[in-house]
């Protein structure tokens, strides 16, 4: 090839539009051309530093949030809105139900069963701290023994008793003096439950988001694990995966938007748990690869 | 923190363009932003190109996914998303320079935006030299006329094939690289006294 024609076809070459043999005639050339070799390698600079000066320019993230606002003014996004609504029937049509998954489901469900006694157990210090008040006559220690017990109705009761001690009722109980204790009790009772809707709202929140923060601590995990293996994986299985895993991670995205705008319904935050799980479980099987 | 994670996952793991069109078509915003997530560095860049000014950049990229979502009924070739959305950011980018007042209607880059786009650990010389040649790489692009500009940014700047940047212009193959070539020998002109300089040192 001589130096003209090299020149021609110099700019094609860098922008990756010459024919492979042509390329390959070309690059041959200006192995042994030092003139064209140094003009080629000036072109590629200017290349560089042209692509560099779009490179460095980065859009702020105001751009999303104003685009998403400006198409709620508009009312471009209204049908956005029944889907979010009816997040139920996205989420059963989603979620095919495997073997894998109805034991996952059970497995999640006694854990939210425990979990609720846990939550339970921990509320029950400061519902007898606030019982006494009402009360007035418990000692500290009483106050202790109290906030130890496991069971709620455990708990009752022996607030019961406690208040016997505490000299509202006498030892032996008669009728007029069971009375007395029925009515103490009930006091006891409206006042575990103000505090109880009082604390609630926040504990559970609190305790959705904890869980969520381990669920998505754990895909990380897996997450990271994945993309190390990806190599290894063939391609048609990391392709599937990936169909896989963006179905669930907008079916993550759907129930967590209704989890937050619902943060008090349990059967909200039974789905995101549920699609947080679907995610380990599929994160966990191709782990096990 | 999950959302951010979200996020990244959301980017790891995307969707196939027809999948994520079919799912702006049911109405799925998740979609949608899907769809913003994966283009928007792309359509902002090419703007910025066209208007030479950051913020008007900005409210050109809203418009164009504004458009975008209001037409995405219109888009028949799923797997051209990129091309289409460029296609509709050109004409966003042409309307607003032809609609401002005054003919020549790039804005000069200012110190402030070009101190942003610096790397904080080159030297100050770099750094006055990087400055400067920016400022001249904007100048050099504020003098090419729109359709040239147009396809030295695709092109060049962002490396789109002739076939891609025929759909975005309409334009046939020979122009684009007819204009081409005309942009290129302008902006070695601007620019060449400057990398003298930049070589001599």
């Amino acid at each position: 090839m001589k130096c003209e024609a090299c020149l021609g076809m110099m700019d094609e070459l860098i922008e990756g539009e010459l024919d492979g043999s042509l390329a390959r005639e070309a690059t041959a050339h200006m192995a042994m051309c030092g003139p064209c070799s140094q003009l080629y390698a000036n072109l590629r600079y200017e290349q560089e530093l042209y692509r560099k000066y779009l490179l460095d320019v980065e859009p702020t993230p105001a751009v999303w949030a104003n685009l998403r606002s400006g198409l709620e003014q508009k009312k471009v996004i209204s049908a956005w809105q029944p889907q979010v609504q009816g997040w139920r029937a996205i989420a059963l049509a989603r979620l095919h139900v495997t073997p894998r998954l109805a034991t996952a489901l059970v497995l999640l469900i006694i854990g939210l069963a425990i979990g609720i006694l846990v939550w339970r157990t921990t509320i029950n210090a400061p519902r007898q701290q606030a019982q006494n008040p009402g009360v007035g006559v418990q000692p500290s220690s009483e106050l202790n023994r109290a906030g130890t017990n496991r069971d709620s109705d455990n708990a009752d009761r022996q607030g019961s008793a406690n208040h016997n001690d505490g000299k509202i009722l006498p030892s032996s109980p008669k009728s007029g003096d069971r009375e007395r204790e029925i009515r103490v009790s009930a006091v006891g009772r409206a006042g575990r439950r103000m505090i109880e809707r009082s604390l609630a709202v926040p504990a559970v929140d609190q305790a959705t988001r904890r869980a969520e923060q381990q669920y998505l601590s754990a895909i990380e995990i897996l997450s990271r694990d994945i993309k190390r293996r990806r190599a290894v994986i063939s391609p048609a299985l990391l392709s599937q995966l990936e169909r896989a895993l963006s179905e669930v991670d907008r079916n993550i995205a759907a129930t967590q938007k209704v989890a937050r705008e619902q943060p008090r319904d349990p059967v909200a935050v039974q789905y995101l748990a549920l699609a947080y799980e679907k995610k380990i479980e599929l994160l966990r099987e191709v782990t096990s690869w | 923190m999950a959302v951010n994670l979200l996020e990244a996952y959301a980017g790891v793991w995307m969707d196939s363009p027809k999948e994520l069109i079919a799912g702006v078509r049911r109405g799925d915003e998740n979609a949608f932003q899907l769809i913003f997530e994966q283009h928007h560095r792309f359509v902002f860049r090419f703007l910025y190109g066209m208007v030479g000014e950051r913020r008007l950049a900005e409210e050109l990229t809203q418009e164009t996914f504004m458009q975008a979502y209001k037409n995405i009924g219109t888009l028949r070739e799923e797997t051209r998303l990129l091309s289409w959305l460029c296609g509709i950011a050109r004409h966003v980018a042409l309307h607003s320079l032809r609609s401002r007042p005054g003919k020549n209607q790039w804005i000069g880059i200012d110190d402030q935006e070009v101190a942003e786009l610096e790397d904080a650990q080159l030297t100050p010389e770099t750094r006055m030299l990087n400055t400067e040649l920016k400022t001249v790489i904007h100048d050099a692009l504020a003098a090419l006329d729109d359709d040239k500009r147009g396809v030295f940014i695709l092109k060049v700047l962002q490396q789109m094939s002739y076939e891609e940047i025929a759909e975005v212009t309409g334009f046939s193959i020979p122009k684009l690289k007819t204009d081409l070539h005309r942009a290129k020998a302008q902006m070695r002109r601007l620019i060449r006294p400057y990398l003298e300089v930049r070589d001599e040192m």
